[in-house]
Parts: C-alpha cells; structure tokens; sequence
C-alpha cells in the first residue's frame, strides 16, 4: 500500500508557530499531529502576586491580534469576583471596543491570510498584484477597526484606557461620530465582502461539531452570555471547568481542550453563527441569506463567508453604539478592596476566550488560568484533518498539503502573537 | 524623515525596535511605533517620501549585531525570522506592489538572541539599541 506523509515544518500565515504531520497509508489517516507554541500558560504564572488592576494591561499583551479580547475577558472575570456592574454606556463602549477588534482581525484573515488559498496565490503579496482592489479594501477595512481600537484603547498595540469598572478616559460623543463615515463605508465594503466571499469554490466536506459559544438574550455575542452548545451545553461561565478540561498531549506544548465526557468541539464564527443567527442585526442576517448561508453551517471552509457576515455585524453594531451613545457619568466606578475568584468568557474573534482569577484581600493574584481560542480548536482542527487529509489521497503531494494547510487557516489559528517565518518544507514518504 | 520602530513587549529581543524608540524619544526625536505586522506598517509608513525601520531580526549573526537593510536586500529576507503574522519584509514587498512604498527606505535591525515569551530585551540587544539610537541621531541631526 502506498504511504504518505504530509508535513509542514513552520505553517504560514496564521498567527504564531505551528507545524503540521500527517501520516497516511492509502487513504487511511493513521497519526494527525498539530504542534504548537502557546504562551498564555508563561502568562498564568507571570500573573501571580501582580495586583488585579494590572492584570488587563498585562493580558493585552498576549496576543498583538486580539488584545481587547484579552483585557475583555480579564476585566468581566474581576469584576465579577468583586461583584460590580458598570452603567450601560460603559457596557456599550466595550462592545464598540470589541467591535473594532473584530474588523481588525476578520479583515486581516478573510483578505490578507485566507484569501490567496481560495484564489490560488502563495501569498498576499502575490495576490495583491492580480487583486489590489481586495488589499486596498483590507488596509482600510483594518483601519476603521484600528481607529475605533485606539479612539477607546488610548492607542493601537496593546490598549491601555480599559481599566476594571471601565475606562480611565472614555470619548466624547463628537469623537465617536467622527467615525460614522468610515463605519458607513465599511458596513458596504462588508456586504461586498459577503457577496464575493460567497462566490469563492469550497471543498464539500462537512462535519458534525459540537459548536461552543456564548449566546446572550437579545444580542449578537460579544462580552456576556451564557455558554451554548448544540449538544444541550448551557452554562455559566462559573462551570466552564466543570464541563471543559485540558489535556496534555506529547506532541504540543499547547493543551488540547475537550468537553468532557465527549470530545473535540468547535469555537470562532462558525459557532456564533450557527448558535446566535437569530440574534444578529436584519443587515447581517439579510446578507447572511442572499449567500445562501443559513445556520447550520458544517463546512469549515465556508467560514471565510461567515467572518464576512460578522464585518456585517460589526459595522452596524458599531454604528448603532456610536448612535445612541451618551456619555457615562465617570469613566469608571468605585472598586471594593476585598478577596474573591471570578470567571469569565468573551468571544474573541477567533473564539470563546476563558479568563479565572483568584486574588487575595490585598488584590493581589493568587491563581490564574487563561484558555484561548486556539487551543480549544486545535484538537478540532486535527479531527477535521484526519477526514480531510483522508479525501486527498489521490491529490498530489504538494497540493494535498496546501489543501491541509488552508483547513487548518479555516480556523485562523492565532497560537500566538508569535514567531512566524515563512520557511515550509514538504516530504513525500512511500 | 519618518522613523519607524517596530516590536512587541513582553517578548524578550523584539523589544529591540521599541528599546530604540524609547531613546530616540529621550533624545527629543519624534518615533513612530507599530508591532510590525504588515498592514500596520504600511499605514506607518503612509504619506512619507523617506522612512526609516527599526526591528529585531535573526539571521544567524552573533546577537546585538546592527544590520542596515536596503528595501532591495529585504525583499531576499523573508525567510528570517521575525515575530509578525506577515512581517516588516512582507509589508514592504506588498507596499511595492499596491504602489506605497516611500521613495527613500532605509532600515536598521538588531539581531535578537530570543523571543521567548516574558522575556526581558538580552544585555547584548539593550546595549545595541542604545548604540542604534545615537547613531539614529545622529543621522537626523546632519540630515543624512
């Protein structure tokens, strides 16, 4: 019987450092390894005996894609153990937050890292001398997010105005309505974009995933909910560890993340989408509809449609928070000093994000865990490719492995704001 | 001329292009900072006819090593290593072909010994960014 071995030493373009090996004897997957480096876990340790007001500006600096997320996810987890609830405005302004990170990052992958995979092109670089419109739509697509990013975050890398029980300055009313424009520019390049995206060719390969995200009562998620799955998952953020664990597999230094007692699962727009169709705004659903994409969406390929539908979501949510905004009475409010532990999930743009902090009655942390994204996908993403690599058999080697290599972006995989170079190297085993 | 200083904290030598910015800044010299990754840096370098980039890089030189890239040299180097999704060397080659890259590009990098998450910037990197920035200086202060 014919073997094979597909192997990618340093994938491109995701965030980070990642390698891929998969092993094959005919059509037959028999080792599927997705290696990664993952440094939230240098972080939990990094994070004891700081004082709990630094942990978000600490957090931030996790990931150079998602900061927000991780100052998000950080603030509601201490604000939870120090039981304080913000006035809707703030809450409102950390959406709007939110939602300039999501149009940063969505923008960035559909456009510039998944993109030439549906094309045909090694690279953006390449791609952009046949489709220099699509780039030119990304650059500016990313700087709306960015603009909104550092109007809230005091500035672009690693925001530093969110703070628990708010923000140390937050906007004017004026500065935001400066942004109306742009956004309403966006809004119509992000129905373009689903349009476009719609039209692209995708693989037929459906799975049956266990989707994990938030689901809140009248809104799109974003910072709260409760957690929902379509296996009969509904939790407060509380149990997560009740229902989740990690586990250590030899050939990664990240852990794969599993739901007990049953397995893999997915998190990231394909399970917002599936889960909350219902809660996102009629323009998102409307273009979501014309696509022909209505939940439940198996194919993990066509999540580049589905990050084009939350552009949607988050241009118009954006614009509706900018609308309605009036400004709080304090950027923040008054914190208690006591102990306590709180736990917290917010949907990054890659996926749930778990943060739980326990500090002591000086604020000082005792204990930390961070779970992100990636490393609940990542035993997903070696499911998805021992059914995937299993339908290339007969494909060539190299275009087997780029095959592989576009479903693991399907999950925009950020390992980390990390080392990345471009170096790939494929062996062909018999 | 723009300055340009590229790095992430928190991720030992690519710091290096921010240690710079930081003493560049002490010497009263306007810097510019983004993380490095490409679309960030071609809104950087956005709208200036001459830029100059500061990073970390690693080619195999001994660490703290200053390199001076010319933009030509730097579309060679894009197997280094560097710490972005797509990097400085894809942000210019891609700023070539949209047509946005300034007329004069001028860049400096120090070779980084780690990137190890956590990291402070090595004695050998600290030491060359000092060295960098003066001689950055200097090249504002005569012009060249």
């Amino acid at each position: 019987m014919t073997g094979r071995t597909i192997r990618v030493d340093t994938l491109a373009r995701v965030e980070g450092e990642g390698s891929l090996y998969i092993k094959m004897a005919g059509d037959r997957v028999s080792d599927v390894k997705l290696k990664i480096y993952e440094p939230p876990r240098f972080f939990e340790a990094f994070l004891r005996g700081r004082h709990y007001s630094e942990v978000p500006d600490i957090t931030s600096r996790i990931c150079g894609i998602c900061p927000i997320a991780y100052q998000m996810s950080s603030i509601h987890a201490i604000e939870r153990a120090l039981d304080i609830h913000v006035e809707p405005s703030i809450r409102s302004l950390r959406r709007l937050f939110y939602c300039g990170e999501w149009i940063e990052s969505h923008a960035l992958h559909i456009f510039m890292l998944h993109a030439p995979d549906f094309l045909g092109y090694p690279d953006v670089i390449k791609m952009a001398a046949d489709h220099r419109e699509l780039v030119e739509k990304a650059l500016r697509l990313k700087k709306i997010g960015n603009r909104i990013v550092s109007l809230l975050g005091g500035r672009e890398i690693h925001p530093i105005s969110a703070t628990v029980g708010g923000f140390f300055k937050v906007p004017l009313k004026s500065q935001l309505a400066e942004l109306i424009d742009d956004l309403e520019w966006a809004l119509q390049a992000s129905l373009e974009t689903v349009d476009w995206t719609s039209k692209l060719e995708f693989p037929n390969f459906e799975q049956d995933y266990e989707f994990v995200a938030l689901r809140h009562p009248d809104e799109y998620p974003l910072n709260e909910g409760r957690l929902v799955s379509n296996r009969a998952l509904n939790i407060d953020a509380a149990e997560y560890e009740d229902h989740f664990t990690e586990l250590h597999v030899k050939h990664s230094n990240a852990l794969h993340s599993i739901v007990r007692g049953r397995g893999s699962y997915l998190v990231g727009p394909l399970a917002r989408f599936n889960l909350n169709f219902d809660r996102l705004p009629m323009t998102s659903q409307e273009s979501a509809r014309a696509a022909h994409l209505t939940p439940p969406v198996l194919n993990p390929f066509r999540g580049i449609v589905v990050r084009a539908v939350e552009l949607v979501f988050a241009c118009t949510e954006a614009l509706r928070i900018i609308r309605q905004y009036e400004a709080p009475s304090g950027p923040t409010c008054e914190i208690p000093n006591r102990a306590g532990i709180g736990q917290a999930i917010t949907e990054a743009p890659r996926g749930i994000l778990y943060h739980r902090y326990a500090f002591d009655e000086r604020g000082l942390i005792l204990t930390a865990k961070i779970v992100p994204p990636t490393s609940q996908n990542q035993k997903r993403i070696e499911d998805d490719l021992r059914e995937y690599a299993s339908q290339l058999a007969a494909w060539p080697q190299d275009e087997a492995t780029w095959k592989c290599e576009q479903a693991i972006r399907n999950y925009d995989p950020c390992i980390s704001c990390a080392t990345h170079s471009l170096k790939v190297t494929v062996k062909r085993g018999r | 001329m723009r300055i340009v200083c590229c790095g992430t904290p928190f991720r030992g030598d690519d710091g290096a292009g921010l240690m710079v910015s930081e003493r560049l800044r002490q010497l009263g010299i306007q810097v510019q900072t983004c993380t490095g990754e490409a679309t960030d840096l071609i809104e950087a370098m956005d709208g200036s006819k001459e830029v100059l980039i500061v990073d970390a890089a690693i080619t195999g030189a001994p660490a703290g090593t200053i390199h001076e890239w010319s933009d030509c040299t730097l579309e060679l180097q894009r197997d280094s290593s560097t710490t972005h999704t797509l990097g400085v060397a894809e942000g210019i080659a891609l700023a070539r072909v949209l047509g946005r890259l300034p007329e004069q590009l001028h860049m400096y990098s120090i070779e980084a010994k780690t990137f190890e998450v956590g990291n402070e910037v090595s004695v050998e990197v600290r030491y060359s960014a000092d060295k960098l920035a003066k001689r950055i200086a200097d090249l504002v202060a005569t012009g060249n």
